[in-house]
């Protein structure tokens, strides 16, 4: 580099947010001090177009080949400036922020001087970091236009067949042995009373029928390699041992298989055959053997029973590897599980339930045909009293904080189900607020109360006991605008239970190297204006998997995140930083410790020359063998030796920091 | 009747018991109370809690609706209480204040005289002691009474007691 270097500094007021606290001029003079800086100004808005102007003019009228601009998070500008520069002939490399607006005025609005003072020191790391930066030049990888979605829900399955229809192939991998997720289980959906089967079985055959999707289902994600754009994925096929090829659902295994077992899909209210197909419209309807239960008996493997003599015993697990450009998250929810709160009894007493079982008993394909009944003696209720929160907005160890965004509602839908086919039946629900957000959810509650004729009582119960004589529950609270403790006796108490993060989130989290919030659901890169992007590029997610949602959010982010992938895929190349680490061939003793601390796998050996070599589309750049190599002969290219001492020599020079 | 905020004593009790703050008043406490229960929601413990939380000193100490000295301290409501309020020593707190005011009631008093000059809140009976031994079970011993004293003196228990 034989130009001289020539730094130019803008800063920035942000409107009053720097401005407002910051003596912005003689931030500006003081740039002027600093060395090889060539020209300084202020703006009001750098973002805007005439801040970006400025930058642009000056670089053309050759008085800067370096930029510094004051402003706010590089989170927020850094890539909007370094397209500034790009665009007219600069290295985008060539620039660098300092953040006095985080840093510097918000923090410290009570104290112009001070941070003035603090503005002055990052922008003085700033310029001695940017005089020593080197030009990078940006990599051009291709994306393959496939799609791995993990989870076949309604946000999953909607997510699969936009992408489909667009042209792209989906690898849509659900655990279970069909697709449908939660949304099967319900009976009707709020606020409209559409069924939920007739809504969701048509898109599960769309999917299933669709030449684009290649549905995976009974199968899990076992691993995956790779960045934006190529993703190697491994998926293990569960194995069934029903030969999908073979199987022509005909049900006579089912029908004549001597064991029961638990159904999970009824929530243990029914039983279900060791050979069996979760509901009647599963998709795939080839029913699955559960190897836990199956006692190998022969009946179902009988050529009696199985014409196509589809059963084998012995099938074996299969791995699949796929390539795919853009992952997306849809891997949803569990109903949180009440049996800690002692105090609900909701393992001791049959007639106390959950939300979701509730749900099953109110279903048409359900263990009751759609006539709910006390678990106990099997009558229909006629006192029936819900109880909100269960699990949610908790603070006590093991339950959550949040709010579940969906129980209020359900509690309401299923309450006013109950009511039309029991119009007599006396129906409480327990709340401390209603929480009826969406569209139409006002409406609901309204009629709810008004011409249901259901009864609001705002109090948390405290506890339940049963009636020895009758199995009945007796429920104690507070009505509290009434204020007045009450103790009622009620056929059967439905719990309202919240969603949570699936115990298995963290493996996912830890597979796709994706992050999650303090409440154990995935974290979207920017709450606001990136809510389906995670912080991995290429990756992405929906549903419940990010947060509670109701169905037409889900969907919503099924749409948004499919969109998001849909922009990689379309575009069939991405731009990737070039922040790598390079090894110093001379300086490398061939010790490997780097290759043991990469959490990438990205450094591989070359046994030949006995040196450590990097794998540039693998690697990150996130130091961790620059730190480890025992001869400082990995550097990182985006963040040197010499870039570091700039930065502490600038603030420690001349007053400092200290 | 109006009721006077005390602002001054809401700011010092929020800050003093800060989970205080995070009452969202849904009536757990209340529903499990068993005093609640016995007295037909005449004592609550919600409502001394949104007492605390309003700043009604007057309500709390001098005309003790609800009253505070009718709380067993049986510790249901802080089991129950879904935000983590640490109600019992909030009550506490009320009721020291209630001392304050000269606002208790006189069975407290004695107890603690009972605590100065025998060592113990409930003296033994000569029954007790009694059916203890009848049943084999080994003798109570009582904490030194000079100690006791000690500690009362120290911690100006005694003080406090001259005072009301």
């Amino acid at each position: 580099m034989a130009d001289e270097i020539k730094i130019g500094v803008y800063v920035c007021h942000c409107g009053v947010n720097i401005a407002g606290v910051i003596n912005t001029t003689e931030v500006m003079e003081f740039a002027k001090t600093l060395p090889h800086v060539a020209l300084a100004k202020e703006y009001k808005f750098m973002c805007s177009d005439n801040g970006q102007d400025l930058i642009k003019q000056d670089i053309k009228d050759g008085l800067i080949n370096r930029v510094v601009v004051a402003a706010c998070s590089p989170r927020m500008h850094e890539p909007t400036f370094r397209r500034t520069v790009s665009s007219v002939g600069m290295n985008q490399f060539l620039f660098a922020q300092a953040n006095i607006r985080e840093h510097a005025s918000w923090v410290n609005m009570k104290d112009p001087e001070g941070a003035t003072r603090i503005a002055k020191d990052h922008l003085r790391m700033q310029v001695a970091k940017v005089a020593q930066l080197e030009p990078l030049e940006t990599q051009v990888v291709q994306v393959t236009p496939a799609s791995l979605i993990i989870g076949g829900g309604i946000a999953g399955m909607n997510a699969a067949l936009d992408l489909a229809d667009q042209g792209f192939d989906v690898y849509l991998v659900e655990k279970e042995p069909t697709i449908g997720g939660h949304m099967a289980q319900l009976d009707k959906t709020f606020p409209t009373m559409d069924c939920s089967a007739c809504i969701l079985t048509p898109k599960m055959v769309d999917v299933n029928q669709h030449p684009k999707i290649h549905l995976m289902a009974y199968s899990e994600v076992e691993d995956v390699e790779g960045y934006v754009g190529n993703f190697t994925v491994t998926v293990r096929k569960k194995s069934k041992y029903v030969d999908s090829e073979k199987c022509t659902s005909c049900g006579e295994c089912i029908e004549n298989c001597p064991v029961t077992a638990p159904n999970e899909f009824d929530l243990g209210l029914a039983k279900r055959k060791a050979v069996y197909i979760p509901f009647p419209q599963a998709v795939p309807g080839v029913p699955t053997i559960d190897m836990d239960s199956c006692i190998k008996c022969g009946i179902c493997a009988d050529k009696s029973v199985c014409e196509p003599e589809a059963i084998d015993y012995e099938m074996k697990d299969e791995l699949v590897e796929i390539e795919v450009g853009t992952i997306i998250v849809a891997t949803g929810y569990d109903p949180y599980d009440p049996t800690e709160m002692k105090e609900y009894a909701f393992e001791k007493y049959d007639n106390v339930i959950t939300g979701m079982q509730m749900e099953r008993l109110l279903s048409s394909y359900g263990p009751t045909l759609g006539k709910p009944v006390r678990p106990s003696d099997g009558t229909a209720p006629h006192t029936l009293a819900w109880l909100q929160c269960v699990g949610s907005r908790n603070f006590r160890p093991g339950m959550h904080n949040y709010c579940s965004r969906v129980c209020c509602m359900y509690a309401m839908k299923q309450a006013r189900q109950y009511k039309e086919k029991h119009p007599d039946a006396k129906i409480y629900i327990f709340y401390m607020d209603i929480r009826a957000f969406g569209k139409g959810y006002e409406e609901f509650y309204e009629i709810a109360s008004r011409e249901y004729g259901i009864t609001f009582v705002r109090g948390r119960l405290a506890e339940v006991y049963e009636s020895p004589d009758d199995k009945s529950i007796i429920i104690r609270g507070e009505d509290t605008l009434m204020q007045t403790p009450i103790e009622l006796k009620v056929d059967m108490l439905v719990l309202s239970v919240g969603v949570e993060a699936r115990p298995d989130s963290d493996k996912i989290a830890q597979l796709l190297t994706i992050q999650k919030s303090d409440d154990g659901f995935f974290l979207e890169a920017h709450p606001k204006l990136r809510p389906v992007d995670t912080l991995t590029a290429g990756i992405y997610v929906a549903g419940v998997a990010q947060g509670p949602k109701d169905i037409p959010d889900a969907v919503a982010q099924a749409k948004g995140a499919a969109s998001g992938a849909a922009i990689l895929m379309a575009k069939g190349e991405v731009e990737i930083e070039p922040y790598y680490s390079v090894v110093d061939a001379a300086k490398c003793s061939g010790c490997k410790a780097c290759q043991s601390q990469c959490p990438f796998g990205a450094i591989g050996f070359d046994e030949q020359a006995n040196i450590a070599t990097i794998n540039i589309a693998k690697c990150k750049g996130c130091g961790t063998c620059a730190a480890t190599c025992p001869c400082q002969a990995i550097s990182q290219n985006h963040f040197k030796e010499p870039q570091m001492v700039a930065i502490i020599n600038g603030v420690l020079k001349d007053g400092g920091l200290y | 009747m109006t009721l006077k905020i005390d602002f001054g004593f809401r700011k010092q009790f929020k800050t003093y018991k800060f989970s205080l703050n995070y009452c969202y008043q849904c009536g757990t406490c209340s529903g499990g109370c068993p005093v609640a229960k016995l007295t037909n929601g005449d004592y609550n413990p919600r409502k001394i809690i949104e007492a605390c939380i309003l700043g009604l000193k007057e309500k709390l100490t001098t005309l003790l609706e609800p009253n505070v000295w009718q709380c067993s301290t049986c510790q249901k409501c802080v089991e129950y209480c879904p935000q983590g309020v640490e109600l019992t020593e909030i009550f506490d707190h009320v009721k020291n204040l209630c001392v304050e005011a000269g606002n208790y009631p006189q069975a407290y008093k004695a107890q603690g005289e009972a605590i100065r000059e025998k060592g113990s809140a409930i003296p033994m009976s000569n029954a007790i002691i009694k059916r203890r031994e009848r049943l084999g079970l080994p003798v109570m011993k009582t904490a030194s009474h000079s100690e006791i004293q000690t500690l009362l003196r120290e911690t100006g228990f005694i003080k406090k007691m001259e005072s009301i």
